[in-house]
């Protein structure tokens, strides 16, 4: 019998906190697709980082076609064949493809000067086979997110690996994009590339795999062959086991037009080339979602009504009173903080613990009476989110960066609510959640309308939209498009994405460059 | 589920990383070996001079731990101290207290410039203080036109850095009462927690709704006035006030602030980490100038400490995964 290609017994790993794999088994034959799949921390991303030698496994034996390897550093991985495209962005946005696909492994001229014109044509190459044209000497900031995908395949192709490891490539591309990707994925495997997929939608998952093998809790707890019967359902019900058998939550209840109080009115609201002409009314007890691609405009509109960017015409109200805030400060003491799609650049200090991540913007309301802070308020509050909102996490002392994203995420939520917020701005609820917490999340929200807040909700996933808010704005190039009401006929899936997609057309791909 | 303390794994794990703890051991280490090989070490006296030594050092780093707290460096802290001794120095003639208090003012207006400078111009803080320790420097050579001011005459200024209240140096007193309002201010008040939350996450800092350059501009005043303060008790040392006193200072203060656990990125660091790390540093001092290795030699191993410090934390920090 011929050997596996790649062949894992028994991996052990643990974190502070955190045991992330207990004993994992797993091979991968020359010319498949296997993907992983599991809730935030079920251990994907921990076993492909091992075999890619981001880190060493506590336990355990890793095997490349029969011989036994040691995996000690990423180096060593490419060396074995090993490339691997991460989650997380890798690329320097300064430097240009050509000098980003080389990084490390620049060709020179008797070993000293570079040889430009070789590096050239190799990237060339590389993007010529994964069918896109991209201006090698282009800098990366300049390049669209599609763009960049490509790039961080093409920087992990480049060395022709045996097994390729791609981490939630398909995050950023759009349905035609994946698709063509995919392509290339097949023919990749056709030739005889072991290639392990990483992603959360499962759809995709579905089409792609020739094996899906399912993680729970740092174990893999069984193999899926995909076929024209295998649903979504069956694979979700695997990933949770008996964790959660629920259906996604949807049902907003849509408040009484008889107490609809006016919270935040903004007219004419304009940022240039961000956002144009913004007209909108949000109610007491209202969930409206914002729906549009990346780079409409969203992010920074949202962060503008908190404070976080100014604004440069249109009028702003909150509960009737005309503002302009200039820093982030003002828009919470008006009772508006933003979740941000970005949490680890601007949501949370990852080296510090659970507790002080939570209670940060409202130490105001945790002091005593000689003003300095109460402790044991400051963590029976942050124990109290911890538990309202289920987190995940041995203790409130625990250092963020050691908690999955979905519980990260959630800290960012717990911040806000701690604080009290009326008005919560979320930009991407569920970005890097998994399926259970995602369910936690929308639950969180609806909880918090029905508590008479009023949130804006803005998501890539229209689905996501749909199950939770009152209305939706669609928007697209920094403009509302459109408004549709829950209980009308217009409230689908379909029909949202044709109104984005149709207005896309008109649009010039330019916005998109310029925010990428 | 939740529970208020660290779990067992993280325990153990955490005291072998944890400064505070490793710095105890460093110092049993030096304090018994040095003692071995150097007897005299032990002495009453000489560790008398150590501890009073350490304090004011310490002090400087105290200062220096608030800005790099905050993700920032002050290297002007010995330029400051040079410049508020020898403003005070000035007023010595009206009395002792007088000149106290024109010292630590002006080491805190020096602290608020910098950090002016750092948050208003958005400047580097390495270039603008690298920048305001030429300026400090020198003003302070010109407003003495580099004489020194003798303190003769001044025995409540003197009997600052070389007085005993209950058999304890002044200046250990003075260090530890800093050491203690400082350490219940980062743990116990909004600001502790701001300066922590702005030093790990500027960013996140400000959109949480911190003023960060309020938060900078705490720390570069509370490293100046610490750095003012130190200098009185060292000052009283020699009976002087001289324009260059507090050269070469910034380095044993930041030096002393690393050895003390303080991360050079931000937030992370703790004053009784510094207070322990002051001790260290100048017992092993202590123990190279005791064993004869002269004082030419002391700056150049200070340097070296500096740089070893850094390499053996790194390696300590390096994350596992």
């Amino acid at each position: 019998m011929q050997e596996p290609l790649l062949l894992l017994k028994n991996i052990h790993k643990q974190f502070p906190g955190v045991k992330a794999l207990k004993g994992v088994n797993f091979s991968l034959e020359k010319g498949k697709i296997v993907s992983l799949v599991g809730t935030n921390g079920a251990g994907k991303s921990t076993l492909s980082n091992i075999i890619a030698g981001i880190y060493p496994p506590d336990a355990g034996e890793i095997f490349i076609e029969g011989r036994n390897v040691t995996i000690s550093d990423p180096k060593i991985a490419e060396q074995l064949g090993v490339g691997i495209v991460h989650q997380e962005p890798t690329l320097v946005p300064n430097m240009t493809v050509v000098e980003n696909i080389f990084l490390n492994k620049e060709i020179t001229k008797n070993r000293i000067v570079l040889d430009l014109k070789k590096m050239k044509q190799e990237s060339e190459k590389v993007l010529e086979f994964l069918g896109f044209q991209i201006d090698v000497d282009k800098k990366v900031e300049a390049l669209t997110l599609v763009e960049k995908e490509i790039v961080e395949i093409a920087k992990a192709m480049l060395l022709k690996p045996r097994i390729l490891i791609l981490d939630e490539v398909t995050a950023p591309l759009n349905k035609d994009e994946v698709d063509h990707l995919f392509k290339i994925i097949k023919d990749l495997r056709n030739n005889g590339m072991g290639i392990i997929f990483i992603g959360h939608k499962l759809q995709e998952i579905i089409e792609i795999s020739d094996s899906i093998m399912v993680f729970r809790d740092g174990k893999n707890v069984g193999e899926l062959i995909p076929s024209e019967n295998l649903s979504e359902k069956e694979v979700i019900a695997l990933m949770l086991g008996s964790i959660l058998n629920e259906d996604l939550v949807t049902g907003a209840k849509v408040p009484d037009s008889g107490q609809r109080q006016e919270v935040l009115k903004l007219a004419g609201l304009s940022k240039q080339k961000l956002f144009e002409d913004i007209n909108f009314t949000l109610h007491k007890g209202e969930i409206v979602g914002f729906a549009g691609l990346k780079g409409s405009g969203i992010t920074e509109l949202f962060q503008s009504l908190q404070g976080i960017i100014t604004f440069d015409s249109g009028e702003m109200y909150v509960k009737g009173k005309r503002v302009k805030f200039k820093h982030p400060k003002d828009g919470i003491e008006a009772g508006i903080g933003m979740v941000t799609n970005d949490r680890q650049r601007e949501g949370l200090a990852l080296t510090l613990d659970v507790k002080d991540n939570i209670a940060v913007s409202s130490l105001n309301y945790l002091r005593n009476k000689f003003r300095t802070l109460n402790t044991k308020l400051l963590k029976d509050n942050a124990g109290k989110y911890v538990q309202a909102l289920s987190i995940k996490t041995p203790s409130i002392n625990q250092f963020v960066q050691n908690l999955s994203g979905g519980n990260q995420q959630k800290i960012v939520i717990a911040k806000w609510l701690l604080r009290n917020l009326d008005i919560i701005l979320v930009d991407e609820p569920t970005r890097g959640v998994d399926v259970k917490a995602k369910n936690e999340i929308y639950k969180l929200l609806i909880n918090e309308k029905n508590n008479g807040k009023s949130l804006l909700v803005a998501s890539p996933e229209t689905r996501e939209l749909l199950s939770i808010c009152d209305r939706i704005l669609i928007i697209s190039g920094g403009k509302i498009i459109s408004e549709v009401y829950r209980n009308t006929k217009e409230f689908n899936e379909e029909d949202i994405l044709n109104t984005i997609h149709s207005s896309q057309r008109h649009c010039t791909t330019a916005r998109a460059v310029f925010q990428g | 589920m939740i529970s208020n303390g660290l779990d067992d794994d993280n325990f153990k794990k955490g005291i072998l990383k944890n400064h505070t703890f490793i710095l105890f051991i460093i110092l049993a280490c030096v304090m018994i070996i040095g003692s071995i090989f150097v007897p005299s070490l032990a002495q009453k006296g000489n560790l008398l001079n150590v501890l009073r030594l350490a304090s004011i050092v310490g002090l400087a780093a105290i200062g220096a731990t608030m800005v790099l707290l905050v993700g920032e460096i002050d290297l002007s802290i010995g330029s400051i101290m040079s410049l508020s001794l020898v403003t005070g120095g000035l007023m010595v003639g009206y009395g002792s207290l007088p000149a106290l208090a024109v010292t630590c003012l002006t080491g805190i207006v020096l602290g608020i410039i910098n950090g002016v400078l750092v948050t208003k111009l958005k400047i580097n803080s390495l270039m603008v203080t690298l920048g305001t320790m030429s300026v400090f420097a020198g003003l302070a050579n010109v407003v003495t036109r580099g004489q020194s001011i003798f303190l003769y005459d001044s025995p409540l200024y003197l009997s600052l850095g070389r007085g005993y209240i209950a058999g304890i140096p002044v200046p250990v007193i003075i260090f530890l009462f800093v050491g203690i309002v400082l350490s219940i201010m980062l743990r116990y008040t909004k600001t502790g927690k701001e300066i922590y939350f702005t030093g790990a996450n500027k960013r996140a800092a400000w959109v949480s709704g911190i003023n960060t350059d309020k938060i900078k501009l705490i720390a570069y005043s509370i490293s100046g006035l610490t750095a003012a303060l130190a200098g009185p008790l060292l000052s009283s040392q020699t009976n002087r006030i001289t324009p260059i006193q507090g050269v070469g200072f910034e380095l044993s203060a930041i030096a002393v602030a690393v050895l003390g656990g303080t991360s050079l990125i931000g937030g992370k660091g703790t004053v009784i980490g510094t207070i322990l790390g002051a001790l260290t540093f100048q017992l092993l001092l202590n123990v190279l100038t005791l064993s004869g290795v002269g004082t030419y030699m002391e700056q150049v191993l200070k340097g070296f400490l500096l740089i070893v410090i850094v390499v053996v934390y790194q390696v300590i920090d390096k994350p596992r995964r």
